[in-house]
């Protein structure tokens, strides 16, 4: 009888220590480094995290060029982990719950997913650092370092940069019987022209579903206005006025009624660029952003050209922002040492060649020169889009106001609802915009 | 005298001792936290603020999505649990036959259930139901004429295709039909057939009271389950389109997860709590009249 009860213990708390040890981590997913406590007994090294997001292939050249980073620094250690795209943003904020926000993360000051973490304050100034010189910020362009600030403090600092080009086919457009226009279209209602003979040449559509909000699209439209989405100042979070809305929205309906884009649940079913029309073969025009153009032109296969969008030589609308930032934890118990691999990231030469520009060309003007010579034949026509579209660009839009996560919610959920023929454009202007009134 | 007793349900107790270190560290507390949270403004990214009764408030006045969503649930649970309990009893009783190779059948339709939750299924649906997928090749094989729908991205039809994967879904419960079904004495049917009763008589006589406590039992199970849906809205469609898949436990995770209202989510589910509640109590209610127990001594 003694044994049976001895037995019974040590299988309930097998059990039991099984149970423990399933919830035992703490939470986000992490890579192949085992779990930490943040602060290591040997008091000489100390451990910093750095989380961002991307695919498998990003983690690797990533954590290469960590790798390099630990080499020159032996006395930080530095834990990688990456979250996919869509789940990001969620994952951070729970991970904000419990204490555990990376101390070196991605982000992207001036999107409205990101305002909830500005708002919510757990991102650290960085002017600090830049002035004791543990990060440094002389090759960075004024425009680039204007655009991580948010009330005169810099929040973060571009971690690679990106433009919006127009991806064409060139085969449609010989088959069509028409140019592609050197320095991109004059205007969209010549692009509207083209997309009519474009659409019998691949007997299908003319372009893919570019006119969204979602990919600036709608962004670049409104500053080619003089306008913004997200008003920085002012009694409204938004930016841009009703003839603005209407005439995008009217344009992109006018489009997917006459067949010249592809109906509204095809495009959203999209899966990346192996998915997207102009892929397949179905349609001749896209708008992208630079740096997927390599993964555009792997998937399809045949040669795909980088032009201007139009309108942008005629103005200083187009962009040359940040793809994204890097960003310090305020909660970070190791400031220093995150400062440290932020400019090691930002600055380091080799690095940048580890990490091969996955993320958009380096923002350092230094950086990038030096890497020329490594550069791709896809990369080198990215620099030569992404140089061209500096010409012609101005300063990204001034950071928008606390508050704006809802109206951007607003923004999409109305675009479906436009394309649904739910609402029209002038109804859904009216509610976005009183929704947007403050006070 | 206490201390002899004591010492025998000592081993039960050390058995039973991972359940409930389990139920109240990932049950009990975290539904305590989730009753005082509803209270609260809390954004995940600070800590929370007493807020009163500001959330329920703001439910009960003007939330479109909440009352979408309510709208979207009950008629999914009220529209996909009865098909789904038709569907299992009938292949149930299909099934309950000494054929060769019945166990091959059994576990075919039994396999959707299992795997039915899982995410990947979820993907599959919706290309299955695609404008280009494979539902609509079938429909032009069959008339020759290619459907331009999407049975997944259409406002008309995206829940119903989603009611259709639940009831696909009907294994787990028609393995429970069947064995209450191999429960009933065959004696009752050989004293009908001799009293000549045809085969909906005995059907209806004495199968369906016989199973009435398994109907029951179903009923609960799967109501409870179509409330907490979440999966399939969220990897199917996404709540769309225009929130006509919007289930409740979905608009929950929107609220919370991609908001950062964690209070106001709180509240919701507080309130779905209630509802469920509703519905179990008035189901328990009325079994004293439709579910028969052999026993006669209910409960």
């Amino acid at each position: 009888m003694k044994s049976k009860k001895v037995i019974s213990f040590m299988l309930a708390s097998v059990m039991t220590a099984g149970l423990l040890a399933g919830c035992g981590s703490n939470g986000g997913d992490s890579t192949e480094d085992k779990s930490s406590s943040g602060k290591q007994k040997n008091e000489k090294t100390t451990t910093i995290r750095f989380g961002w997001w991307g695919g498998q292939e990003r983690a690797d050249l990533t954590n290469e060029a960590v790798k390099l980073f630990m080499e020159k620094n032996p006395d930080i250690k530095v834990e990688t982990s990456f979250y996919p795209w869509d789940s990001y943003f969620e994952n951070l904020s729970v991970s904000a719950t419990s204490n555990n926000v990376p101390d070196v993360y991605q982000g992207y000051i001036g999107s409205g997913d990101f305002q909830q973490f500005m708002d919510g304050g757990i991102v650290e100034p960085l002017d600090s650092y830049a002035d004791k010189g543990l990060i440094d910020l002389s090759s960075i362009s004024e425009n680039l370092i204007k655009e991580g600030q948010v009330d005169g403090k810099l929040y973060g600092l571009p971690f690679g940069i990106n433009t919006r080009a127009m991806l064409v086919a060139p085969d449609m457009y010989e088959k069509a019987g028409i140019k592609i226009p050197e320095n991109g279209y004059d205007s969209w209602e010549d692009v509207e022209t083209d997309l009519k003979k474009l659409k019998e040449a691949t007997g299908k559509y003319g372009a893919a579903d570019f006119l969204k909000n979602e990919g600036d699209v709608f962004k670049y439209w409104c500053r080619q206005k003089g306008e913004t989405v997200f008003a920085s100042e002012g009694d409204s979070l938004i930016g841009f006025s009703k003839e603005t809305y209407v005439d995008f929205y009217n344009m992109k309906l006018r489009w997917a009624d006459e067949g010249l884009i592809p109906p509204y649940d095809v495009s959203e079913g999209e899966n990346g660029p192996e998915d997207s029309s102009i892929v397949k073969g179905d349609s001749a025009v896209n708008i992208i952003p630079a740096s997927q153009y390599g993964n555009f032109a792997d998937a399809a296969k045949k040669n795909l050209e980088m032009i201007l969008l139009p309108g942008a030589a005629e103005g200083t609308a187009t962009m040359v922002p940040a793809s994204l930032h890097l960003c310090m934890s305020s909660k970070s118990d190791h400031k220093e040492a995150a400062a440290k691999l932020i400019d090691f990231l930002i600055n380091d030469e080799e690095a940048n060649k580890l990490m091969k520009a996955e993320r958009g060309m380096p923002a350092s003007d230094k950086v990038r020169e030096s890497m020329e010579s490594t550069f791709t034949d896809d990369q080198k026509k990215v620099a030569a889009i992404t140089d061209k579209a500096v010409d012609y660009s101005s300063a990204n839009d001034l950071p928008a106001m606390e508050g704006t996560n809802d109206i951007q919610k607003m923004l999409e959920e109305y675009e479906e609802r436009m394309m649904y023929k739910d609402v029209t454009p002038e109804e859904a202007y009216d509610a976005i915009s009183a929704a947007a009134k403050i006070g | 005298m206490n201390k002899k007793k004591l010492k025998e349900q000592y081993g039960g107790y050390m058995y039973i001792a991972p359940w409930i270190i389990g139920f109240v560290f990932l049950t009990m507390i975290p539904f305590v936290c989730l009753i005082y949270f509803s209270f609260t403004d809390y954004s995940l990214l600070s800590t929370p603020q007493w807020a009163g009764i500001k959330n329920y408030l703001k439910v009960f006045t003007g939330d479109q999505k909440f009352i979408a969503a309510l709208k979207v649930t009950f008629i999914y649970v009220l529209v996909s649990v009865p098909l789904k309990l038709i569907a299992a009893l009938l292949v149930a009783l299909l099934l309950n036959q000494k054929r060769r190779g019945i166990g091959i059948y059994r576990t075919l339709f039994y396999i959707p259930s299992i795997i039915g939750g899982s995410v990947a299924v979820a993907v599959m649906w919706r290309n299955l139901f695609s404008r280009e997928g494979a539902f609509n090749a079938l429909i032009e094989l069959v008339t020759g004429f290619h459907p331009d729908i999407s049975w997944v991205a259409d406002p008309k039809t995206a829940l119903g295709s989603l009611i259709l994967m639940a009831v696909w879904q009907f294994g787990s419960p028609m393995l429970i039909f069947l064995a209450g079904l191999k429960n009933i004495p065959v004696s009752y049917y050989e004293a009908a057939t001799v009293d000549g009763a045809n085969k909906f008589q005995c059907f209806f006589s004495i199968t369906l009271p016989m199973l009435s406590p398994i109907i029951f039992f179903n009923l609960i199970m799967q109501m409870i389950n179509g409330f907490m849906t979440f999966t399939q809205g969220l990897v199917v469609t996404n709540g769309g389109p225009m929130n006509k898949t919007l289930f409740y436990q979905l608009y929950v995770y929107q609220q919370g997860f991609e908001d950062f209202r964690m209070g106001y989510a709180s509240a919701l589910s507080c309130i779905l709590l209630v509802i469920v509640l509703v519905f179990t109590a008035f189901a328990f209610k009325s079994s004293d009249a439709w579910v028969f127990y052999e026993s006669e001594g209910k409960k």
